[in-house]
């Protein structure tokens, strides 16, 4: 043994670094990614987990019971699917919603096409149009339908008090069935009209300018240009606009609650708000849970529908 | 295996597979109520109440500033976490509580509650001396109790009955409200007036200021019926029918009003603006009239329906215990101080309501308060909704009976026994859930 091998150890050694190989880098680094990702997407998947997923299998599984808070729960197979088709209340829910969605999704999308169109010119103030249109959106619907159940009222409110300037004497419009409907379908399509008006908006701005000029070279006048081109090139928005607004239509609870009260006589209950009653004014959680797996199948079909339509379901 | 163990298998079967969907669901649904952990010893700990009343920033001022101190004075181990809400969103309230297995330590709630609350052993039996019960009336302590057992105490209460304007009556030739069902009808038509264009300007008896359902009831105690009687729906019998047509055909036939001429929400009320002549109205049409028209207050007389028949509608708020507190003698201890004189009082002046107990009759607040003393002193007539444990799943639906019926889309029979049936299944369903 020699002396220096003898103090070797002792002695500071440079010892080049080694470079991990190429592959094992890469996997460290790919670890790490993977860590940072999982971390990062962990609120959002525990949030979907705890409050989306769970509740939707929670309703499922309820929707099989007779769990009415105040019980023991009791599987009761398919009777509160069998009841719900058999109340005449859901029923009618099911047809009002339905007509609530056939007038105020195509009545506010031509209208929100309209001022689209309209806004999408050089006007001056032209934001400030947009913005006051917009600004129902953002609003929060109890707020908005307490303001329009003023304007309801029949004898102080705005829409008797314009008709009366007519010489009209108005209706009882929340408290007399006939009217009682068609006045939440004005509120619904009033305080949609901002937001597809904004969707439009964008859509018109991606039509190209040149399409306009041809036409306008080969004579076609502004009703023609609208048709033939404006019309067909906003098919896609259009498309949009009319599965989400229609999926959004189901969903009304809002306006119903504080306007209506699903009342008089029944005559503005929808899906939502006799999913609603069952739920927190009868205690018939089950009956409730079987409502909204009803309504969830409505919803799914139309997502379906619009994945079809708009070929959300094919490879690229 | 026989036939039933092969159907308990199956079941059990799809049930597991239910369960394995949905833990949240068997979470909520195993959610029972936990056993209290004292049951006696002095009181102590942390409530919760939940209460609908005492509202906005002056009711929390006034239960929190200069009620509660006097019971955290003389309970000083005891500390109350105060969750005001409305009457709108109590049952939301109380089904999370439920649900999630921590309800409030004591929840005040209303006339008709008591029954499907304390059938199911969510409430706990009162332990009140005997002697606490006697400064009520026993018309209203009717609805605390179910089974032969306290499970509440009445705190404020509600009453509805006829009110007019003595002013509008004494123009119109009459010298003292009406006597009888039919005499108040004959006054309402003679009192109605409207414009040359047909629109209503003064209605005959107001009878949409107050919530449908319990106007209603008001009528049909009224008239001398029942909403049930043992245990099974009566206000289809041919009073219920004979009530609801009364009031159908007041709107429908005799046009003393018009759909939509008034509402509960209504920030006006016609009585007070002279846009009614009668109402069948609140105790706290008084404090309305007040704010409004405080010069007509002296024309507003009460009075019974129909003297032959008294009554008088008592609903009200009452308190009561969970039995899930973990505080049981601390929670009996706070119930029994917010059924305390000091506290219905305040409560009552608060809200323009009666204060329940009638050793309070004396008191310069409801000497003050014609309408509020004329509740008080018929309590001996009150009478109440609810009755059964299936209640709260037919109130809704017999709101929805009474506007199908006064705006003509139906007949009153046809609808009360159709309310009938969905009684019928709801009284079976609670008795088999």
């Amino acid at each position: 043994m020699t002396a220096s091998s003898e103090i070797s150890p002792a002695l500071p050694v440079e010892v080049p670094p080694v470079a991990p190989a190429p592959g094992r880098r890469r996997r460290q680094a790919s670890s790490v990614r993977t860590r940072v990702a999982w971390a990062m997407v962990a609120p959002a998947g525990l949030h979907a987990l705890f409050w989306i997923a769970l509740p939707v299998l929670a309703t499922f599984a309820l929707s099989v019971t007779n769990y009415s808070v105040l019980a023991p729960l009791r599987f009761v197979g398919l009777d509160n699917y069998t009841r719900s088709f058999g109340d005449p209340i859901f029923l009618t829910s099911i047809w009002h919603t339905v007509v609530y969605t056939f007038f105020t999704v195509p009545v506010a999308m031509a209208i929100a096409v309209f001022f689209a169109v309209l806004l999408n010119q050089q006007i001056r103030a032209r934001s400030w149009y947009r913005a006051a249109i917009f600004l129902p959106q953002v609003t929060a619907t109890v707020a908005v339908a307490m303001v329009w159940y003023q304007i309801y009222d029949p004898y102080s409110g705005l829409a008797n008090k314009l008709l009366a300037f007519l010489g009209i004497t108005g209706p009882a419009w929340l408290a007399d069935p006939n009217y009682a409907l068609p006045s939440v379908i004005v509120m619904g399509v009033w305080q949609g009209i901002g937001i597809k008006m904004i969707i439009y908006l964008a859509a018109l701005q991606n039509i190209p300018e040149e399409l306009y000029e041809a036409a306008e070279l080969d004579g076609a006048n502004a009703w023609q240009r609208f048709r033939q081109i404006t019309l067909p090139m906003l098919r896609p928005a259009t498309l949009f606009v009319g599965v989400v607004s229609i999926i959004g239509a189901f969903q009304a609870f809002d306006q119903v609650y504080v306007l209506t009260r699903g009342g008089p006589a029944n005559a503005t209950t929808m899906m939502t708000y006799e999913i609603y009653k069952n739920a927190f004014a009868t205690f018939q959680m089950g009956l409730a849970c079987a409502k909204s797996v009803v309504l969830f199948v409505f919803l799914f079909a139309l997502t379906m529908l619009n994945r079809k339509l708009s070929g959300g379901g094919e490879d690229e | 295996m026989d036939a039933r163990s092969r159907g308990l298998t199956r079941r059990s079967l799809l049930m597991g597979g239910a369960a394995a969907a949905g833990a949240a669901a068997l979470g909520a649904c195993g959610a029972r109520l936990e056993s209290p952990s004292d049951t006696g010893g002095p009181p102590e700990g942390h409530l919760n109440l939940l209460t609908p009343i005492f509202p906005g920033a002056e009711g929390k001022a006034l239960f929190e500033q200069q009620l509660l101190p006097q019971f955290t004075a003389r309970y000083p181990a005891v500390s109350v976490e105060v969750d005001y809400t409305t009457y709108n969103y109590l049952n939301q309230k109380i089904t999370t509580g439920l649900t999630t297995g921590i309800p409030a330590d004591v929840i005040m709630l209303g006339v008709g509650w008591v029954e499907p609350f304390a059938s199911r052993q969510v409430l706990s039996e009162l332990t009140v001396p005997p002697t606490a019960v006697t400064g009520y009336a026993e018309r209203v302590l009717a609805p605390c109790r179910w089974g032969g057992k306290l499970f509440a105490l009445p705190v404020v209460l509600d009453t509805r009955f006829g009110i007019a304007r003595r002013d509008i009556l004494a123009q119109a030739g009459f010298d003292r409200p009406p006597a009888s069902i039919d005499e108040l009808r004959d006054y309402a038509i003679a009192l109605t007036q409207r414009g040359s264009n047909g629109a209503l300007t003064r209605t005959g008896l107001d009878v949409q200021s107050i919530d449908p359902r319990q106007m209603f009831e008001t009528v049909l105690f009224a008239f001398g019926g029942d909403l049930f009687r043992a245990g099974r729906p009566a206000f289809n019998d041919p009073i219920g029918v004979a009530a609801l047509q009364w009031v159908a055909d007041l709107q429908l036939k005799d046009r003393v009003i018009d759909a939509g001429f008034s509402n509960p929400n209504s920030t006006t009320l016609p009585l007070a603006d002279g846009r009614a002549a009668m109402s069948i109205g609140h105790n706290n049409a008084w404090i309305t009239t007040s704010k409004q028209r405080p010069e007509v207050l002296g024309q507003l007389q009460p009075f019974l329906l129909n003297p032959a028949k008294p009554s008088v509608f008592a609903g009200g708020t009452l308190v009561t215990v969970s039995a899930a507190s973990r505080h049981q003698s601390a929670a009996q201890a706070l119930a029994a101080f917010i059924a305390s004189p000091q506290v219905s009082l305040l409560g009552a002046a608060q809200r323009g309501n009666v204060p329940a107990l009638t050793e309070l009759e004396n008191t310069p607040y409801v000497r003050d308060h014609p309408l509020v003393k004329f509740g008080l002193e018929n309590l001996k007539y009150g009478r109440s909704e609810g009755g059964i444990p299936a209640w709260l799943s037919l109130r809704e639906e017999l709101l929805n009976t009474v506007q199908s019926v006064t705006t003509g889309r139906q007949g009153a029979q046809e609808a009360l026994d159709q309310l009938a049936t969905v009684a019928d299944a709801a009284i079976a369903d609670f008795g088999t859930s």
